[in-house]
């Protein structure tokens, strides 16, 4: 087991007692309002009983972890060297391919479907080591037209157009395919 | 209707060609996308999913069964080729099929893999068809109580297959379980966990949660890794299998269907448990033991049958109960529930053509199954060299329009893409992820069960033992708890005593 | 890449900029007329209920009258205040149109979503019905005055499957209540478990507006013995009304409209309201709103507000006499 995978391992239960501490105060804004239902479990009662059960969860995830490590330390298991772990260039392509995503699906009211996707795209396929410009331009263009008509004009979802202007230069779009 | 004309209802519908082309679509798919590493059969199905909002239910259900019985065998042809399984459920695939390509039997090791699924696959299915009309009869009887102690057993059950990691399980399974109660709850109306955010009322969807967890976390672990798939190998002809062959391994298959099936059924189980546990019993069975991991025959031809014969059988409770035990199942509740149509003991009754449909398609798809393996297999050095950013950059496309035509709501799209990345996260640290998502699905479903129960019985908590069939139903769930947590209390008591004589664990 | 490619790629690229280039000139000319595109129906439930079939007939009926395309989107969600919210951030250009029914109303009264009905601009009253008890063919029970006898006989021991607490079904079981008529309400989330608990006789009775269970009135599973309205129903003639029986409670409808923003322009209003009426005078609506038992007459956009506004204030008084949680009744005891 790596270092980082034991961080993580042991962050994410503790991270999650804090969370069930926090939330247990929180079911509702208005607190005094779970009580009052005329029932014995009432809208508040399974949240609660979930909340137990997942800090229950936790410290018990905590334990054996902590048990494992001091197992580890005491049979004089080396800690693995950092050298070893060879994704540390990786770490920053997942950091930067998360980011994007994040800003994909963010820009898409703005942008619109249509023109979020084709810019989304083709930064991926750069972020894939894919050096040709044709290649990336078509696979973008082409690709966005495909699931324009699948999505918009077959399955006639409400796909997000975009704020004004970009709205306008959408429904362009779309009758310039015959997609309106 | 009588059972003929309903089943004859079904093979008209499974052959009606728009249906029929369309499974036939969802098998090469789910081939070609359980072939390549990094896209499992539930990715490939999560993907599917927006298209499924065009198609009439019944083709819907074709597509995304196609793509199950293809994907689940795809796995094993990269399994068997390059030594990657293409899905989990291929691991076993790795062990004894690829030590049979390196000696030049890869064309024979396929046939058996190929064999093996399709008996395996149409076993279930046939299972499928025959036990769920009666066991969805029995079915109607049920109340809330007896629906809320299925509900807790499928729970219960997520846990005790794990049996590797029973506490990070149950961690993850609780966690979807809270992130269930987020929203207006059932019956009061009172707004839980929302923080005053309006879009948080409806709730967490959870196909949004799956799509996130399944197709955004396995597109960047894609990229990060950056998978070779480039990679060179020998797929000489060999010798050939001959039907006699086969036949002896017919015992091996047997017991692998079986199992599969068996274990299919079980909510919180799936292929790879399935194929694993044939595995493990097959060593036991065949005689052969000590040789399995150096291309023993029935060795690969027990798990392969074992993971296709869970396809059928995990649609039982889907269908019967509206209960999905699977990431896989869920995903076809999902694209039910997009078209109005709840499974359970009703819909039985209400749409028995729909059902029997896909009894029949589930059968044919078992059978074309072998033709997609073999163009699949022919094809699969070709397959390799598309470049994975292209494929990563379209999933993540799809995700998006999928999780946004759950609901049409962009706050879907937000939801999916931070589970994405939670995804990759928990993939990155060995936490299991699949426990999260039946959580998701089957929390608000026990809740709404178990409190419906309490204000239809009076407020009795006992009313859950006091009825007959819901208690046996919760005592089964028990005793899968215990015997799930009796390895791990066993080896702590070992490690106890054993402490002192100083036995190294040596567990690798 | 071979120089076909790269000569396609050139022509693709040539395609997008001339697409921007006429995006650029194009919203101007495109206010001409209108409806000019698709106009988007936002179905505020999911598909299968009584608001989505009757978005979508209204949309495949209204589609030659207007003369565009007109797509149906359901968007689900917090009692159909999600397509809600979702018709008032879209652009109020006439080209989204939402579905807007009783059981939105009444959440907004009991606190769930945050509008009005002065929001709203009303293309038209659709549909309306009046809610109804079901009974399972085998009840003992074959008409009012039976469940009557017996719940004040027993009182707390009949129970009814109902949506939940706080909604119409709710007040209406409570009213009951005052006048000596205890039923236990057992509240389903689900639309089908609340209908499978009644047709599996799990239930004693179902709170309903007749066409969500038409296919168990027609399959005899279900039969009515009481309409809360101040006529009989013209379906069910033989099924006593509560005004007869002497219950005020007769203000509670199950209506369905078609709205649009309040910022619409009111020519376009008007235009969709005179393709609204149209499609409430097509034969193909009238044979549709018979056999979901939800026939109406027709009214204005202004006599449609009219009735919103007063069901708006109805339920709202109704909460204040019958307040579900401590936070209604800490409210309802400030006033």
């Amino acid at each position: 087991m790596t270092e980082s995978k034991r961080y993580i391992r042991i962050g994410f239960p503790l991270g999650i007692m804090a969370l069930c501490a926090f939330l247990w105060t929180h079911i509702t804004r208005n607190g005094a309002a779970l009580d009052a239902v005329p029932s014995a479990v009432g809208p508040g009662g399974w949240p609660r009983a979930m909340l137990i059960g997942l800090a229950l969860f936790a410290v018990l995830a905590l334990a054996s972890e902590l048990l494992e490590w001091r197992r580890s330390i005491r049979r004089g298991d080396a800690p693995p060297a950092a050298g070893s772990e060879k994704s540390n260039g990786s770490e920053l392509v997942a950091l930067a391919g998360i980011g994007i995503i994040l800003a994909y699906g963010f820009l898409i009211p703005y942008l619109g479907f249509a023109f979020a996707t084709v810019a989304f795209v083709a930064v991926w396929c750069v972020m894939g080591r894919i050096r040709s410009w044709v290649t990336i331009a078509a696979v973008s263009v082409l690709g966005t037209l495909l699931l324009l008509y699948m999505f918009v004009a077959l399955a006639k979802m409400p796909l997000n157009r975009g704020v004004e202007p970009i709205n306008g230069w959408t429904i362009a779009l779309y009758r310039l395919l015959r997609i309106y | 209707m009588d059972l003929l004309s309903l089943f004859w209802s079904g093979v008209v519908g499974a052959f009606q060609p728009h249906n029929f082309i369309i499974l036939v679509t969802g098998l090469m798919v789910g081939t070609i996308a359980g072939a390549l590493p990094g896209i499992s059969f539930v990715n490939a199905m999560a993907m599917a999913l927006p298209f499924t909002y065009v198609m009439e239910p019944t083709t819907a259900m074709c597509f995304l069964g196609g793509i199950y019985v293809g994907g689940v065998f795809g796995g094993s042809i990269s399994s068997i080729l390059i030594n990657i399984p293409g899905t989990p459920a291929s691991l076993p695939a790795c062990w004894d099929g690829y030590p049979m390509t390196e000696k030049g039997l890869s064309t024979r090791a396929l046939r058996i893999a190929i064999t093996a699924s399709a008996t395996g696959g149409f076993i279930s299915a046939i299972l499928l068809a025959v036990a769920s009309p009666p066991f969805a009869a029995f079915a109607l009887k049920f109340d809330q109580p007896e629906f809320f102690a299925a509900t807790i057993l499928g729970l219960a059950s997520v846990v005790a297959i794990a049996k590797d990691m029973p506490v990070l399980s149950a961690l993850s399974m609780f966690l979807g379980l809270l992130i269930g109660t987020i929203g207006i709850d059932p019956l009061y109306g009172i707004p839980r966990f929302t923080f005053g955010v309006s879009e948080i009322e409806s709730g967490i969807n959870f196909t949004v949660v799956m799509i996130g967890l399944f197709a955004i976390g396995e597109v960047i672990d894609l990229l990060v890794k950056h998978v070779d798939l480039k990679r060179t190998f020998a797929q000489q002809p060999g010798k050939q299998i001959t039907w006699k062959e086969l036949w002896g391994l017919k015992g091996s298959i047997l017991r692998g269907s079986g199992l599969g099936a068996m274990i299919g059924t079980i909510p919180g189980a799936g292929a790879t448990v399935g194929a694993v546990i044939a595995y493990g019993v097959e060593r036991q069975a065949s005689g052969r033991g000590k040789e399995f991991g150096t291309g023993v025959e029935q060795a690969l031809a027990a798990p392969e049958a074992a993971k296709n014969a869970t396809t059928g059988a995990a649609m039982i409770p889907l269908l019967t109960l509206g209960i999905p035990g699977s990431a896989a199942t869920a995903i076809m509740l999902a694209a039910m529930l997009i078209h109005g149509i709840s499974p359970g003991p009703l819909l039985f009754r209400m749409d028995p053509s729909l059902v029997y449909t896909i009894f029949v398609s589930m059968l044919v798809a078992n059978l074309l199954m072998i033709v997609a393996a073999v163009i699949v297999a022919r094809g699969f050095s070709t397959l390799m060299r598309v470049p994975p950013a292209i494929l990563g950059a379209f999933i993540i496309v799809l995700s998006v329009v999928g999780a946004y035509g759950v609901r049409n709501n962009i706050f879907d799209v937000y939801v999916c893409l931070v589970f994405g990345v939670l995804g990759f996260i928990m993939k990155r640290a060995n936490f299991p992820s699949a426990p999260l998502v039946l959580g998701v699905i089957l929390g608000p479903l026990a809740e709404r069960y178990f409190l419906t129960s309490l204000a239809n019985y009076e407020d009795n908590f006992l009313i859950f033992v006091q009825r007959p069939i819901s208690a046996t139903i919760l005592g089964l769930a028990a005793a899968f708890v215990l015997w799930s947590l009796y390895p791990t209390i066993k080896a702590e008591l070992d490690r106890r005593r054993g402490a002192s004589t100083r036995i190294v664990n040596t567990r690798p | 890449m071979t120089v076909l490619s790269r000569r396609a790629a050139h022509a693709l690229s040539a395609v997008a900029m001339s697409i921007l280039a006429t995006g650029l000139s194009m919203p101007a000319a495109a206010q001409d007329k209108y409806p000019s595109r698709p106009v988007d129906v936002i179905v505020t439930f999911g598909p299968g209920g009584g608001a989505d079939l009757m978005g979508r007939k209204f949309s495949q009926l209204a589609e030659p009258i207007l003369g565009v395309a007109m797509p149906v989107a359901n968007v689900s969600g917090a009692s159909g205040n999600a397509g809600l919210t979702r018709l008032l951030t879209d652009a109020p250009d006439g080209y989204s149109v939402a579905t807007l029914i009783a059981l939105s109303v009444s959440a907004w009264a009991a606190g769930i979503g945050n509008h009005n009905p002065d929001e709203f601009a009303y293309v038209g009253m659709m549909q309306s019905s009046p809610s109804m008890l079901f009974v399972n063919k085998d009840s003992p029970f074959k008409t009012f005055k039976d469940l009557e006898e017996y719940a004040k006989a027993n009182p707390g021991k009949l129970r009814c499957a109902t949506s939940g607490f706080g909604t119409m079904d709710d007040i209406t079981l409570k009213y009951l209540g005052t006048k000596g008529i205890k039923i236990v309400n057992v509240p389903f989330g689900k639309p089908a478990e609340r209908y499978a608990s009644a047709v599996g006789g799990h239930t004693d009775m179902i709170y309903e507006e007749p066409g969500d269970v038409a296919q168990f009135l027609k399959s005899g599973d279900l039969h009515p013995i009481v309409v809360f309205d101040d006529a009989r129903h013209d379906a069910f003639k033989d099924v006593v009304t509560s005004k007869e029986l002497g219950l005020d409670i007769n203000d509670l409808p199950n209506f369905r409209t078609i709205a649009v923003s309040a910022k619409t322009n009111p020519a376009q209003v008007a235009a969709l309201a005179g393709a609204a009426a149209k499609v409430l005078a097509s034969p193909e609506w009238k044979e549709f709103c018979a056999g979901t038992y939800t026939c109406t007459k027709p009214l204005s956009p202004e006599e449609t507000k009219a009735t919103v506004v007063k069901f708006h204030k109805t339920v709202q008084s109704y909460l204040e006499k019958f307040p579900t949680t401590a936070e209604e009744k800490a409210s309802a005891s400030k006033k």
